[in-house]
């Protein structure tokens, strides 16, 4: 995940935003109702969710309004990583996926605004504290 | 944490034809982000941003191992020493060097595409270009490492192509059979003036021509003059 701070840049795509004052969230910031409006802004356009491809690397870019705080979610998180270890193994054993692929990639998105919240921990700069879920057809 | 509800699905919209075949594009999680997605997230990051770094480390000790079997299989060859290569039929010889020379080029080969995943290559890089290519620095860096793991999987398999080729100029230099030994070919022939050692050129005439060493010319000896004539290994 990598948040992108613009200081000066305006809060929000979406226009106007909301509760700008809005607390940082500790008390639940996994919580479901977060994944549900996260949807609800999915589905009327005012959250987006995309995934690019380019030089082999695909990177998943998510903005629009936060469920939380309204302000520019401003999300990405590169999908791929080169490492020393491969998926496959010596031998012939095989193993099952742990999940099977139906072309949807879940993402856990966590607000990445550079708005100021109130109660935001000194060593993080970014986000009013949510995270939340979504799946994003892969091809779309 | 506790598990949250499971929420009720998402409300049905009117089925069209299009919809029915193009699944939507986004679908309600069953569940919010738990802790161990927050962890796999962090830990990720932590991986992707270490791309290049791990694989150039990696390509390192790669490139270290590949030069030592590359050493260990040369050190087969060289424990005989080259001059014992001439001690082979010239098929044999021709075979082992195809072989050794193959294998000498396919492991620099290997090792210099090794070593260009290793270190990298020194380059001019514009942010703007950077950014409008693979969509920023990171991508780049993961396509950079991307690039060098490909590399080093090539050298792999090259190096691997040259120690199969040092290993069978070994084993064909174990198996060629030696060069015929030369049967003694030099004569020293007895006159009352002295001896004339060399090699025997003909014996035409009634006259022995000999080549002696270190001269240009050959010295003939008639028959008559001959006391005795020896087959001789050495003058």
């Amino acid at each position: 995940m990598t948040a992108t701070p613009s200081p000066g840049s305006p809060a929000s795509p979406a226009g106007p935003a909301g509760p700008h004052g809005v607390p940082y969230e500790t008390d639940a910031p996994n919580a479901y109702k977060w994944t549900e409006s996260a949807y609800d802004l999915l589905q009327d356009g005012k959250l987006t969710a995309e995934i690019r491809s380019a030089g082999g690397i695909s990177t998943a870019t998510v903005s629009g309004e936060c469920p939380h705080c309204r302000d520019n979610v401003n999300f990405s998180e590169v999908l791929d990583a080169v490492t020393g270890e491969s998926l496959g193994t010596l031998g012939w054993r095989r193993t099952q996926p742990a999940q099977p692929d139906d072309g949807y990639v879940p993402l856990t998105v966590s607000c990445s605004c550079t708005e100021q919240h109130a109660g935001r921990p000194a060593d993080i700069n970014h986000g009013c504290g949510i995270n939340f879920r979504i799946e994003l057809r892969r091809d779309a | 944490m506790g598990m949250p509800p499971v929420p009720s699905m998402p409300p049905a919209t009117p089925a069209t034809p299009q919809a029915l075949s193009v699944p939507p594009k986004y679908r309600k999680p069953p569940a919010g982000p738990t802790t161990d997605n927050l962890q796999d997230q962090a830990l990720w990051e932590q991986l992707s941003s270490q791309s290049l770094t791990a694989t150039q480390v990696a390509a390192e000790k790669w490139r270290t191992g590949l030069a030592a079997f590359v050493t260990l299989a040369t050190g087969g060859l060289l424990l005989k020493g080259p001059e014992a290569a001439s001690n082979v039929t010239t098929s044999w010889r021709i075979a082992l060097t195809i072989l050794a020379l193959g294998g000498l080029l396919a492991a620099i080969a290997g090792l210099w595409l090794a070593l260009q995943a290793a270190a990298g290559t020194p380059a001019k890089l514009n942010l703007t270009e950077v950014v409008a290519k693979y969509g920023g620095v990171r991508q780049f860096e993961i396509a950079t490492a991307l690039d060098a793991s490909r590399q080093l999987r090539l050298a792999r398999r090259v190096i691997a192509g040259s120690l199969l080729l040092f290993v069978a100029a070994i084993g064909t230099w174990w198996w060629a059979p030696p060069k015929p030994a030369q049967p003694p070919a030099l004569i020293s022939i007895t006159t009352p003036t002295g001896t004339v050692c060399g090699t025997l050129i003909n014996a035409h005439d009634r006259a022995f021509a000999v080549q002696q060493a270190n001269t240009s010319g050959q010295t003939r000896i008639p028959y008559t003059s001959t006391i005795n004539v020896q087959i001789v290994t050495s003058c």
